[in-house]
């Protein structure tokens, strides 16, 4: 039964990923991996070779990732025990439905939207502007980037997050409630002790995943929006890699950083999970 | 008289082709079937004849001899002549790669200018479009899978760094069917200025179509004369600083009105006589970015977007500059010559508009500045190797494509046909609804008819705009490595440019000192400024023109 | 992207029960506070209203006039009336009823078969002991954590002769190692003792799969085909570098053009047809909008799916 799925994923991942290759060569698309020069471990310099804008830029990843982690990762969840504590079914479904739209657009059109509403001559500042008052820098401000960054990424998804968490709760037993109510239990404590323990599992799992997603901090969402705050705020792995990798076709640069961030990930995950071990849960997998 | 010399290169890269020994367990991913074999190079050839057509409607105002300077048309001819006799085709269907800076058009079954032109070319186009901000991984992707259809745009670098062993190993050498006289079986070809050309020679062959530009791409900025004139403002700025208070007098952030979309770093550049990338000095290539001009013009460029004359949304992914000028939201604007006429066509219904462009004064005043002159050429399309059986065919079908405005092919080609597509009112050509959408074949970047000044509906528009090419052409500054091929630089300068370019957006907004410059550019200099700048001056001297 | 893995236990006993009397008085004990409510509402409409204006604004830029608009910089939150020009403009041509057709058969083929795969992966790797089960759940986590380069997996394709075909579409994506991991704890969850009871039966592993597990899952399994469905709709990456012809573009790719090419003809061309043409913002969001009504039809009947999903039984803490 397993069959399918894992040809297709040996034939499409696996295969392809023997050609991370080009990480050791300088790869030319019209000379192919075979025929392109071997270079050995040149391409991994620009991890090494102290460049302050490198490591500005590791440092930039590692902090968003840690904002991410702790602000947008929780959102979701308390707002689908907001939601899901709604009495009303119809008020429930179409808070619901609003919520998850934003997941749709594109980050051209997110960028382009939060550019219009709160940029420097956007709605917001043309009012302020208007009634004489003092204009809000928050589009081009280097300092607020990450709280920008941030609310972008819990505007657009947070909304679509909170399915999996309400799909979750709605596995709850209804009766479990009413088991607790007679026994005495506030609602803060049914939180605890019911609602959470029905979703401890589901978390862990996705947090440890996100960890294994953690240096992607948001390419196109990003690259956007460099020009406005600059990239001593704004460049990251992924962005410093492009600018200076991908736009001269340094192919073997960018499957370099993509071998050296697997590992990375691979580290953190297996880590995550022992960790995980420890308190009691099964995480992603068990030894 | 090469135009790009790296015989030393492909000799070692051809050394190490049998090289890396992972051989094993590769099969589908060494896709990349023929080995890199270059084709057997002959000598350097002439360029291809410059001979212009004639027979082709009068211009109202003529340009230049060397096609530098276009010809001022003020309404299509009434009577297109005909430049191509013979069906150019040969029935079979021609593949093409091209990008489009504008949405995808109705597939041919649904779109009567593409199966009217196939009709004319006698071959049906099976054209590919890709949006340009794909462009590089699309063509990358193809050229990997030894994909390459019949014509490509063959993208300028930094998309491709190494096009010269690029189209030694895929493209065709044209050299035998262009070079020289050869080109006259071809008039409309013919009639591309030789400049242009360079744009697809490598180690002296020719290997590229071009997409004609000239002077026209040139960028000026562009002045509001009716919201001037209303406010009784009417002298042109000498020096910087008369500029500077002009931006003052005309800011109102109150009513959303700033002077400018952009701090006009270009402008005050050439107010500085800052070289067009690069320029020769008589020994040596000099590079724009230790020019000691640069800090004086980003100080000035600073210092306008500090004072807040600058429209604050002007380095955000939404601004629209186009949109700003048009409206009068800004009273300045940078932009090419090219947008003359767009502006008024998008712009012209309201009351008065009238734009005009600013000649360039000194920065201190008391003389001129000096115009950046643009490329020849927008860039180049190849002709794959495999298609040598037929580009007898390709050429005449590129032959068709680049009929000079004026004729009828030339009509067939952009707009459609007359009627459906595209109706002749009062001397302008205005597509329908269904023309616009349907004529964006991105074909025009495969090869392209040499530039007019058009500005229907204006004559006085059409009038000011060639009196400020010629104003400006004359002393204008070219980009002196033109085209010129340096390994160092394929390899970096697109780097080299984000890395200043992201240093300039932080100085002019304030985020890092005018100092920094200095040292970024002294830093680069030894990095890769200095190699680049030697390989560039002895392409320049090994191409004769120094 | 995120998907859940509960541990839901579909068919054990419970415990502890109370009658529907009961059941009311209960909840009145457990009434929320007013200020607990108060503070909920507040928040939940603050969520709405943030997403519910910028919205209003696509919709009302959609309706929008040219002039209207550039005198609002692009971008308005109220239109000055209601003008379809932009979405007569997108929806003439053919061009975007095509990619519709395309977008919707993709979407469709591709979550069917990616749920099929993906689930009796899932189920496989759920029974420990089961021959291969570790290094194949190593073949999934890893695929996570290492992604292979653009050109590696294009020249991939084009070995196996999938270039400009429909299925270069669906195959390289056909399998979400995240997707895998979420639904194998699902049904890690699921007790062994009702799979014991159905190879007694004489049921084999597919039977096991479809008659007992399936439908015990339909809650993660609607959502998880809900994540594949709309990476389908969303994907427009492989449809450039995979098909040669953009008549047979999804939607999504049609769209990036409208939406990231900003000039609407370039400097050289010649258009007095301002008059005939909408504004640029005003098509940028009608095409945009175009592409999100499906999603917004389909996702309801979805929703149904996992929110009445409520099965009997204690829930493993």
């Amino acid at each position: 039964m397993a069959v399918p799925g894992i040809t297709a994923l040996l034939l499409f991942h696996y295969l392809p990923l023997l050609g991370n290759v080009i990480a050791f060569e300088d790869y030319q698309p019209f000379l192919g991996i075979l025929g392109s020069e071997w270079v050995g471990l040149e391409k991994f310099s620009i991890l090494v070779n102290g460049d302050p804008a490198f490591v500005n830029a590791v440092k930039n990843t590692l902090v968003l990732t840690l904002v991410q982690v702790i602000f947008v990762f929780p959102a979701p969840i308390m707002l689908a025990l907001m939601i899901n504590s709604l009495l009303s079914d119809r008020l429930r479904r179409v808070v619901q439905n609003v919520l998850y739209l934003p997941h749709f657009l594109s980050w051209v059109v997110v960028v382009a939207i939060f550019q219009q509403l709160l940029g420097g001559s956007g709605l917001l500042n043309s009012f302020l502007r208007s009634r004489g008052a003092e204009t809000l820098d928050i589009i081009g401000n280097p300092d607020l980037f990450i709280g920008l960054l941030t609310s972008q990424v819990v505007w657009k998804d947070s909304g679509w997050a909170t399915i999996l968490f309400l799909a979750a709760l709605s596995q709850v037993d209804q009766s479990l409630y009413e088991a607790s109510a007679i026994d005495g239990a506030s609602r803060s404590r049914q939180l605890w002790h019911v609602t959470l323990p029905a979703l401890k599992g589901v978390i862990i799992l996705l947090l440890i995943l996100r960890l294994g997603d953690s240096l992607n901090v948001g390419f196109e969402q990003i690259i956007l929006q460099q020009k406005a705050v600059g990239s001593e705020a704004s460049e990251v792995i992924d962005t410093y890699v492009f600018n200076y990798g991908i736009l001269g076709s340094d192919w073997g640069t960018s499957a370099a950083v993509g071998l050296v961030k697997g590992v990375i990930a691979t580290i953190l995950v297996v880590g995550a999970n022992k960790v995980a071990h420890v308190f009691g849960e099964d995480g992603v997998y068990r030894s | 008289m090469t135009a790009h010399d790296h015989r030393l290169d492909r000799r070692r890269f051809l050394g190490l082709a049998g090289g890396a020994g992972l051989a094993l367990g590769m099969g589908p991913l060494a896709g990349c079937g023929r080995p890199a074999s270059p084709q057997d190079l002959g000598p350097p050839v002439a360029a291809p004849t410059y001979r212009p057509r004639t027979g082709l409607p009068e211009p109202d105002i003529a340009g230049t001899s060397d096609g530098v300077i276009p010809s001022s048309y003020f309404s299509y001819p009434a009577d297109p002549v005909r430049t191509v006799s013979a069906t150019p085709g040969d029935g079979r269907p021609v593949t093409i790669l091209t990008e489009t800076f504008s949405s995808i058009p109705p597939a041919v079954d649904r779109n009567s200018v593409w199966s009217n032109l196939n009709a004319r070319l006698g071959s049906p186009l099976q054209i590919q479009i890709v949006p340009q901000s794909d462009f590089g991984v699309k063509y990358a992707t193809t050229v990997a899978g030894d994909a390459l259809p019949d014509m490509f745009f063959a993208s300028p670098t930094p998309d491709f760094p190494r096009t010269p062993e690029l189209m030694a190993a895929r493209a065709l050498d044209l050299s035998d069917h262009l070079a020289g006289d050869a080109i006259l079986d071809y008039p409309n070809l013919a009639n591309i200025p030789t400049a242009c050309w360079d744009v697809g020679r490598f180690d002296g062959r020719i290997y590229g179509l071009p997409s004609p530009r000239g002077a026209v791409s040139s960028g000026i900025v562009y002045r509001r004369d009716d919201l001037l004139r209303a406010r009784g403002i009417t002298e042109e700025p000498q020096s910087f600083a008369d500029f500077r208070a002009l931006c003052a007098e005309v800011t109102d952030p109150r009513s959303s009105t700033w002077a400018l979309t952009s701090p006009a770093l270009q402008f005050i550049r050439n107010m500085l006589d800052i070289p067009n990338f690069w320029r020769w000095d008589g020994s040596a290539m000099q590079s724009w970015w230790t020019d000691p001009g640069q800090e004086q013009a980003l100080d000035a460029a600073r210092g306008l977007f500090a004072d807040g004359f600058v429209n604050p949304d002007a380095f955000t992914a939404s601004a629209s500059p186009k949109t700003w000028f048009g409206t009068g939201k800004a009273y300045f604007t940078a932009d090419a010559f090219t947008a003359w006429p767009s502006y008024y066509a998008s712009y012209g219904d309201t009351e008065g508009f009238a734009v005009e462009g600013y000649e360039i004064p000194a920065f201190d005043g008391g003389g001129k500045g000096t115009l950046w002159l643009s490329f020849p050429s927008f860039g180049f399309s190849a002709i794959s190797q495999d298609a040598a059986d037929r580009v007898e065919a390709l050429l005449r079908i590129a032959d068709y494509l680049a009929a000079p405005f004026g004729s009828v092919e030339y009509l067939a080609a952009k707009y459609g046909v007359e009627g459906p597509d595209f109706a002749i009112k009062d001397g302008n050509i205005v597509p329908t609804k269904s023309g616009t959408a349907a004529a964006q074949l991105g074909l025009k970047y495969l090869v392209d008819a040499p530039q007019v000044n058009f500005v229907p509906g204006d004559a006085d528009a059409a009038r000011a705009c060639d009196r400020l090419l010629r104003e400006l052409v004359p002393r204008a500054t070219a980009n002196d490595a033109v085209y010129l091929y340096s390994r160092t630089a394929a390899d970096r300068f697109a780097q080299s440019q984000t890395r200043f370019t992201a240093l300039e957006t932080d100085i002019m907004q304030g985020r890092k000192p005018v100092s920094a410059w200095r040292e970024e550019a002294d830093a680069w200099w030894k990095r890769y400024g200095r190699q680049m700048s030697e390989e560039l001056g002895q392409a320049y001297v090994d191409a004769g023109r120094g | 992207m995120t998907t859940t893995a509960t541990r839901v236990e579909p068919a054990a006993e419970t415990t502890n029960t109370a009658g529907p009397g009961r059941r009311r008085k209960s909840s009145r004990l457990n009434r929320p506070g007013v200020p607990e409510s108060l503070l909920k509402l507040v928040i939940l409409g603050f969520a709405v209203l943030v997403v519910v204006v910028p919205f209003l604004g696509i919709v009302s830029t959609s309706l929008s006039s040219k002039e209207h608009l550039d005198a609002e910089g692009g971008f308005v939150l109220w239109p000055d009336a209601v003008n379809l020009e932009a979405y007569r403009s997108v929806l003439s041509g053919g061009v975007v009823t095509r990619a519709l057709v395309v977008s919707v058969g993709v979407t469709v083929v591709g979550t069917l078969l990616s749920l099929l795969v993906t689930s009796m992966l899932a189920y496989a790797l759920s029974r420990p002991g089961s021959f291969g089960s570790r290094p194949a759940l190593l073949v999934v986590l890893l695929s996570l954590l290492f992604s292979p380069g653009l050109l590696p997996v294009y020249l991939t394709v084009r070995g196996l002769g999938l270039i400009d075909t429909f299925a270069a579409l669906v195959l390289p994506v056909l399998v979400s190692g995240f997707n895998v991991i979420v639904l194998r704890s699902f049904f890690m969850g699921i007790p062994a003792e009702v799979l014991e009871s159905a190879r007694v039966d004489g049921a084999g592993d597919w039977q096991t799969f479809t008659r007992i597990v399936a439908p015990l899952s339909k809650a993660v399994l609607a959502v998880v085909g809900l994540f594949y469905g709309v990476g389908y709709w969303n994907a427009f990456f492989g449809a450039l570098i995979y098909l040669n012809d953009q008549s047979r573009w999804p939607l999504t790719l049609v769209l990036r053009t409208y939406v990231l090419n900003n000039t609407q003809l370039s400097a050289g061309d010649l258009s007095a047809g301002a008059e005939s043409l909408p504004a640029q913002p005003a098509l940028q969001m009608a095409m945009l909008l175009v592409s999100i009504v499906p999603i917004l039809i389909v996702y309801p009947f979805l929703q149904r799916h996992f929110t009445k999903g409520v099965i009997t039984g204690a829930v493993k803490g």
